[in-house]
């Protein structure tokens, strides 16, 4: 090993295989995945977010939601060498989403945040599971005036403290003097707000497809319809 | 082929390095300061969520990238590039040519970091974990990089030693990973992104090997300079070396993809096995320093600089075995996508690479010149903060994320629940990168002193030569 070109190239050889491998592979399998046909409607998933998620994304990413919170639901079980293993504990257990979720789920989207941490819950449908817009509105505004305890971050800096001439207006908050509110003023929301909230919103995987059908009963972690069998690769694009 | 055959002295080649490596030293310590005061901030908004919450550019989302990537570029890289220089310097001994554009490469370097660092609290970072610079910085990190990088290389190239030893394989080889990883990552995420969860591997893929095929192999080679120096004897196996070396080139590029993410299974299994693979190869790696050195920890005890590499490198085993037993999928499974990520991402960078850089400085700057021969103050306690630090920083979260993974398996619990157990660990998280930053305090003001007695004796060397050359002068 006196040798540089010889290292050189061995190195430089085999991490373009580790390249072509995983890059190039993946590119070739996933890089023309189409929205899938939903069997019962036969309308496709998933659609495009409207223009005003698309904003809210924007903010998403900017603030960094995504070191808090992941936007993936794992599978409950999986068999591996021909035992089904259960994991406690799991998401759709949690009611973070009725099916784990699979590659199609994220094709409009860019950055796809996944996220990594979980200090808040997973958010890949928290579109479906809390559709209220004030209340988000006000969570991001104080989050423990909604929910005691929490440890997320206020984001006060996406809305505006204005004093009330006249008449409150239409979009202000419900939120009082506990969150810091003094009388004869009110908040609103900025325009990053009311984006971040449709997206939020518009935060839905729950569509049952063909790779990944909803159990019949989502609450059953011992459902095996949940389960994923290993050395299945989701059929996509077909 | 003439210079070749003169011999230069290793004070010579001190000489030439000085101006470019202290440079870097005294900025990459700067950039290791900045990121563990922005670590310590979002350690403690972690559990006091109303802690600097009033301004955009300190929210919890912009403060931890921005850390992560002061630490990443601005330390880990900046060190890790000025080791290499010096290694190839010395082991091949060569003068470092292009000492010029090399300074202008370094400034390049930390302006973009600079840019990045500040493009992320201001709300441009990317989104992509690892790669969260905004395109407007990447772009002056890549060229900086090719700038630093080509001239290193090229006093590869023009080595006058040329028998290789370990050390060089991994400065090569990283030199040469590091902006094909760099420009995979920049070309398919930012520039022309790529569709859905092809993101999320390639994010994946290239974050894994910025650690693991850049910055790790760096800390290594300096790690088998070092360590062989202070037992003063040789390597103690070059055929266990070349194992692990070629193990860690051959495999160590797949990682990454932990086994549940919606990506197609091959994916996550390719990565289950290098990570298993890079075990092996950490190992050897390990194996063969603890041969070299043998009884020698007590000698290397009394280095200022050998402790913090030893440490480092005990942290780097740690890590590997973490890393394969969560590749088991009943102890990865809950363990994943829980505190325990960012507990292991610090037990590296925190743990292993700082450890190691920081003693690359301790033990290369004083000997750069006759002038900074006077020891550093106050490196015992340096070295206490930083590694109990780095260990606090990680251990805890480590078990919390497992606490946290068996509270949310426990039905009576709601989430908030579930994640207020895990407080005390955040607590001495917090702690721990409190500790870490008084570590980069003391190493800060050591560099900065270092470059100081440089500049002076350097103006003073200089104001000499241009007397006797007036004095010749006049004579003549
Ligand atoms: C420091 C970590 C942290 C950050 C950063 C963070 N969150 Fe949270 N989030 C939490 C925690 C903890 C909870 C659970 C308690 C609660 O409901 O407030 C939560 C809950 C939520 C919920 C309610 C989920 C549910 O199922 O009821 C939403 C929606 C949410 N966060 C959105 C966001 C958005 C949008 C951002 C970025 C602007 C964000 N979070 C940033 C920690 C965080």
């Amino acid at each position: 090993m006196n040798y540089g070109p010889f290292i050189f190239l061995g190195v430089l050889l085999s991490f373009a295989v580790s390249w072509f491998g995983v890059i190039f592979g993946s590119v070739l399998q996933l890089g023309s995945v189409q929205p899938a046909t939903v069997a019962a409607t036969g309308g496709s998933y998933p659609t495009a977010r409207p223009g005003a998620a698309v904003q809210g994304r924007d903010v998403y990413r900017a603030n960094g939601c995504a070191y808090c919170h992941t936007q993936q639901v794992r599978a409950e079980a999986e068999i591996t060498r021909g035992k089904l293993m259960k994991y406690r504990g799991g998401d759709v257990t949690q009611g973070w989403g009725s099916r784990p979720s699979v590659a199609p789920d994220y094709i409009h989207d860019q950055p796809v945040m996944l996220g990594s941490i979980r200090l808040g819950q997973d958010l890949a449908n928290v579109g479906v599971r809390q559709t209220n817009e004030i209340w988000h509105l006000t969570h991001l505004y104080d989050p423990r005036a909604v929910s005691p305890g929490s440890l997320m971050p206020s984001y006060r800096f996406l809305f505006e403290k204005r004093e009330i001439i006249g008449e409150r207006s239409m979009d202000a908050l419900p939120v009082s003097a506990q969150s810091g509110v003094e009388a004869g003023y009110e908040i609103v929301p900025k325009p990053e707000a009311s984006a971040l909230v449709a997206y939020l919103l518009s935060l839905r995987a729950d569509e049952p497809l063909f790779e990944a059908p909803s159990p019949e009963k989502p609450k059953q972690a011992a459902d095996v319809t949940n389960a994923v069998p290993s050395g299945v690769t989701p059929a996509i694009g077909k | 082929m003439e210079a070749r055959e003169t011999i230069v002295s290793p004070a010579e080649i001190d000489r030439s390095s000085r101006a470019p490596l202290l440079l870097m030293f005294v900025l990459a310590a700067a950039w290791l300061w900045i990121g563990s005061l922005l670590g310590m901030i979002a350690s403690i908004k972690m559990h006091a969520p109303a802690f600097l919450s009033d301004v955009s550019w300190l929210t919890y989302g912009r403060v931890r990238p921005a850390s992560t990537n002061a630490f990443v570029f601005g330390f880990a890289s900046q060190a890790g590039m000025a080791v290499a220089l010096w290694l190839v310097a010395r082991l091949g001994r060569t003068i470092v040519q292009g000492v010029l554009f090399i300074i202008v490469g370094i400034i390049a370097w930390n302006v973009g970091v600079a840019l990045g660092v500040g493009g992320v609290l201001m709300g441009d970072g990317t989104g992509y974990e690892a790669f969260e610079f905004p395109r407007y910085a990447s772009a002056v990190l890549m060229v900086a990089y090719l700038i630093i990088g080509a001239f290193t290389l090229m006093m590869f190239h023009e080595r006058r030693e040329r028998a290789l030893y370990p050390s060089m394989w991994y400065v090569l080889a990283a030199l040469c990973w590091f902006p094909w990883v760099y420009a995979t990552a920049q070309f398919l995420l930012v520039f022309s992104t790529v569709r859905g969860v092809l993101q999320v591997i390639v994010a994946g893929w290239a974050g894994h090997n910025l650690m693991s095929l850049w910055l790790a192999p760096l800390a290594v080679s300096a790690a088998y300079y070092f360590i062989p120096k202070l037992a003063n004897r040789p390597l103690h196996s070059r055929a266990l070396a070349i194992f692990g070396f070629w193990l860690l080139a051959i495999f160590g590029a797949h990682g990454g993809i932990p086994s549940g993410t919606p990506a197609p299974r091959w994916v996550a299994a390719v990565s289950d096995v290098g990570i298993v693979l890079g075990l092996i190869s950490i190992l050897a790696v390990a194996t063969n320093l603890h041969r070299t050195l043998e009884r020698g920890y007590a000698r290397a005890w009394n280095d200022p600089g050998a402790k913090f590499v030893i440490v480092g490198c005990g942290a780097y085993v740690a890590l590997g075995l973490i890393r394969a037993v969560c590749v088991i999928a009943s102890v990865g499974k809950p363990a994943g996508l829980t505190l325990a990520t960012l507990g292991v991402s610090q037990l590296f960078l925190l743990g292993f690479v700082n450890l190691v850089f920081a003693g690359a400085i301790y033990w290369i700057a004083p000997r750069l010149s006759e002038s900074l021969r006077e020891p550093a103050s106050f490196v015992g306690l340096n070295f206490w903060t930083a590694s109990v630090g780095a260990a606090l920083a990680s251990g805890p979260l480590i078990i919390g994320g497992i606490v946290q993974g068996q509270a949310l398996g426990s039905p009576a619990l709601n989430f908030i629940d579930t994640v207020r157990r895990t407080i005390p660990f955040m607590g001495m998280a917090t702690l721990g990168a409190t500790l870490v930053l008084v570590g980069a305090t003391i190493l800060l003001v050591n560099v900065s002193r270092w470059v100081c007695l440089a500049c002076c004796s350097c103006s003073a060397s200089d104001k000499s030569v241009a007397r006797s050359v007036k004095i010749s002068g006049r004579r003549a």
